[in-house]
Order: C-alpha cells, then sequence, then structure tokens
C-alpha cells in the first residue's frame, strides 16, 4: 500500500491526465474496489464490472477531487458505493444469506478452505447495512478508521463501536451455529 | 470503552498484513474476515478491464487536448480577426483623418473644412514649446493675412468677419520679442500688411470702422443710468458694423 506522500504525489499526476498515474492507481486500488463491491453485491462478474465502472468514473472525476475532504481512498470507495446503490437500485437482488452458497459468488470458488472463515462470510450477511459497510471498508478495503467515518459521515468513535458490535454479533451468531 | 479501543487498534495491525499482539474470539473473527482479502479478480479479466480503462483515459485525453487545441485555434483565429479589423478600422479612419487635415490646411474661412483648419492649429499650439509656438504664431498670422487678402478679392462680403480672426492672430505677435532680425523683419511685414488691409477695408466697408471706435454698450448690470443705455440703444450702427433692421425702444423712452 502507497503511503500518504506517494499517494498524493501519482494523485496529482492522474489529475494532470498522466496514463502512468492513472495507471498506478489502478494497480493500487482495483482489487480492494473488487472485494469491497464482491462482498456487496456477491457476483464476481458485477463486481469487475462495477470495479471497472468505478475506476471510470474516477477518471472522469477527478478534476473534482480535493485533498481538502476526505482522503483519495475514501472518495474512491465512495464512488464505488454509490456505484453498488445504484446497481440495487436497478432491480438486481441480493442473495439471501441461506442462499449464498447457490450465488455467483460461492465460497467455494473463493479459494476459501477454512470453514470458520466461510461461516464469516456468511456471517455478514446478518449484519445491518452500517455495521456491514464499515467490516467491509475496515478489513476488505483496509481505510483507516477516520477514512471510513469520513466516507460514511459518522465518527470515528462511531466507527470503532459499530465495528466492536458488528464483530460481536458475528461471534454471536457463529456462537449459536456451533450450539446447534 | 478500552476494549473497543484495543480492538481498533488489532484491527489496524491486521489491515498492516502484522499479527495482533493479543487473541481472543472477536480479534479472532476480525483476522477471519481479513483473510477475505485473499480473494482477487480473474487476472485475465483485470488485464482486460484495465486495457479497457486506459484505453477509456487514452481516448478522453485525446479528445480533451483535440478540444483544447480547436479553442485555443478558435480564440486564436477570433482575436487575430478582430486585430486585423480594429487595425483596418484605426487605418481607415487615420487615413481620413489625415487627409481631412492635409486638405483642411489649404482651406479658406468659406469651406466647410476651415474650421478643422483652426482645430488643428490651436491643438498645434497647445502642444507646442514656447520657441516653435512664436514660429507658429508668425505662421499663422500669415495665414489669417493671406485668408483676409483672398476674402478681399473673391468674397468681400466675408471680410468683415474675418477680420476679428487677422486682429486676434496679430495681437500676440505685438507681444512677442523678435529673436532675430529676419523675424522682426517679418513681425514688422505682417503687421504692416495687416493695418493697411484694415484700412482698405474701412475704406470699402466703412460700417466696419465705425463700429470699431464706437463705445461699448455699457452693462445696465453696472448701475449704468437710463439715458446712456438709451443712446446705446437708438445707434444705429451695431457692435459688428451692420445696420438693424428695426430698432425697438422700451416702453418708457417711447412714452417720452
Amino acid at each position: 500500500m502507497k503511503n500518504e506522500v506517494e499517494l498524493r504525489d501519482i494523485v496529482g499526476r492522474a489529475k494532470n491526465k498522466d496514463l502512468k498515474a492513472l495507471s498506478q492507481l489502478y494497480e493500487e486500488f482495483f482489487d480492494r474496489i473488487f472485494r469491497y463491491i464482491l462482498f456487496r453485491v456477491r457476483r464476481r462478474e458485477e463486481a469487475e464490472d462495477l470495479a471497472g465502472q468505478t475506476f471510470l468514473r474516477m477518471m472522469e472525476r477527478i478534476d473534482t477531487f480535493s485533498w481538502r475532504g476526505v482522503g483519495f481512498s475514501a472518495w474512491l470507495f465512495r464512488i464505488a458505493h454509490n456505484l453498488v446503490v445504484d446497481w440495487f437500485r436497478g432491480d438486481h437482488v441480493i442473495a439471501e444469506p441461506s442462499d449464498l452458497a447457490q450465488s455467483d459468488c460461492d465460497p467455494e470458488d473463493l479459494i476459501v478452505a477454512d470453514e470458520s472463515l466461510r461461516e464469516a462470510l456468511k456471517a455478514l450477511a446478518f449484519l445491518n447495512e452500517t455495521q456491514r459497510q464499515v467490516i467491509l471498508l475496515r478489513l476488505i478495503g483496509g481505510l483507516s478508521c477516520k477514512q471510513t467515518a469520513e466516507m460514511l459521515s459518522l465518527s470515528e468513535a462511531n466507527v470503532r463501536t459499530t465495528q466492536h458490535r458488528a464483530l460481536k454479533k458475528i461471534r454471536d451468531i457463529l456462537r449459536v451455529k456451533i450450539d446447534v | 470503552m478500552y476494549e473497543i479501543t484495543r480492538l481498533d487498534k488489532e484491527i489496524d495491525k491486521i489491515i498492516a498484513g502484522k499479527n495482533p499482539e493479543t487473541s481472543g474470539p472477536l480479534i479472532q473473527i476480525a483476522e477471519n474476515i481479513a483473510c477475505l482479502n485473499k480473494i482477487s479478480p480473474d487476472k485475465n479479466e483485470r488485464e482486460s478491464i484495465k486495457q479497457a480503462y486506459l484505453t477509456k483515459a487514452a481516448e478522453q485525453i485525446q479528445t480533451e487536448q483535440t478540444v483544447g487545441t480547436v479553442l485555443i485555434r478558435k480564440t486564436f483565429r477570433q482575436t487575430w480577426f478582430n486585430v486585423r479589423r480594429l487595425a483596418a478600422a484605426s487605418l481607415i479612419f487615420l487615413m481620413m483623418s489625415s487627409s481631412t487635415v492635409y486638405a483642411a490646411n489649404g482651406s479658406m474661412p468659406d469651406s466647410w473644412l476651415y474650421p478643422i483648419k483652426r482645430t488643428t492649429e490651436n491643438a498645434r499650439l497647445s502642444i507646442a514649446g514656447s520657441e516653435t509656438k512664436t514660429n507658429l504664431e508668425l505662421i499663422y498670422a500669415k495665414r489669417r493675412l493671406a485668408e483676409a487678402k483672398f476674402l478681399a478679392k473673391n468674397k468681400p462680403a466675408l471680410l468683415d468677419s474675418h477680420i476679428d480672426e487677422v486682429l486676434a492672430a496679430t495681437k500676440t505677435l505685438k507681444e512677442h520679442t523678435p529673436r532675430s532680425a529676419s523675424e522682426a523683419k517679418s513681425i514688422k511685414n505682417v503687421l504692416k500688411e495687416v493695418t493697411e488691409l484694415s484700412i482698405t477695408s474701412e475704406k470699402k466697408t466703412p460700417k466696419l470702422k465705425k463700429s470699431k471706435i464706437t463705445p461699448n454698450v455699457p452693462d445696465p448690470s453696472h448701475g449704468a443710468n437710463e439715458e446712456t443705455l438709451n443712446k446705446a440703444k437708438i445707434d444705429p450702427v451695431n457692435k459688428n458694423g451692420k445696420q438693424p433692421k428695426e430698432t425697438k425702444t422700451s416702453p418708457s423712452s417711447r412714452s417720452r
């Protein structure tokens, strides 16, 4: 992951329509954006498509980006989030937690061997929207607590509390399942 | 609260790829979820998306550059057109004004160009230095004299109105101290000719002379008595040396 100084330099060049800088941004963020979208829409092809669209939109709007507000990562994830929201509005239905195994994004396909990991993935579906967002942005998107707070328009304390509650909820779900 | 903060710090370590310092079920779950980062997009698909993205970016850059170039060219063309138009207009104006001034230089008092000639002369006098001014005044006095001679020969009716101009032009000459003998001679000749011309003019139009020696009409505002005012009013020759068609008298003088 690039540090802040390097990222500022790359973004600065990308704003001047430097192809190399645009390529560097793609390499830096594509996989994280893809995973974030994948765990939201749970369809690999759709996730790849939306991730591609995220970068196209970024390229079109990078002129409007400034470092005064949110950081670049948060700004980019917000683009991805808005695309996902639009995708849901377009008559797309998210797979039910129980149907996750039949969805396009089958845990077996995701090269996830560990049983508990597979369960964690299923448990994400039981979280409310804010909790899921916080967990995905922090643990999958790799955003800091501050960046997550900026993106979701929450306070940092709120983000910390939400992620704590989300993990506790997952633990409770898993415990119940184990008990059963 | 402590647990929330500690969990957040441990999650930061997990994200950075480091091992957490403490363990527990929540940290274990966080580690498990973070393991989902092993999931990657299909390599070929990732590459094709990248190519599409970069191609689109290159196209956009190309379009922006083209639009920018076209805009610059258009602006330059427009500016150049305006400059040319302005230059042409200025040239025409300059040509017209210079040719008008040139034409006006040789005009006589009966010409419509004569006011332009006088305006140009006044403008030149106003910007001239003291030495040049003397020369110009001498030149202009000669011009007035030549104009007066022309009028005396060709249009004597207009001479009366022009003689004041000649006198005004020569008046300043009298105040000058000549710098050379030739200049003094030149001024003397001009003044002499003006005097002769005045005499000739007076002989031709005696009213002119009379008007010039007629005392000015007293200003009623300065407390002149009524008798003096009436005398001035019934004077058959006015200031310009012309006979008034009808002399109006005040009701008070009629009653007398």
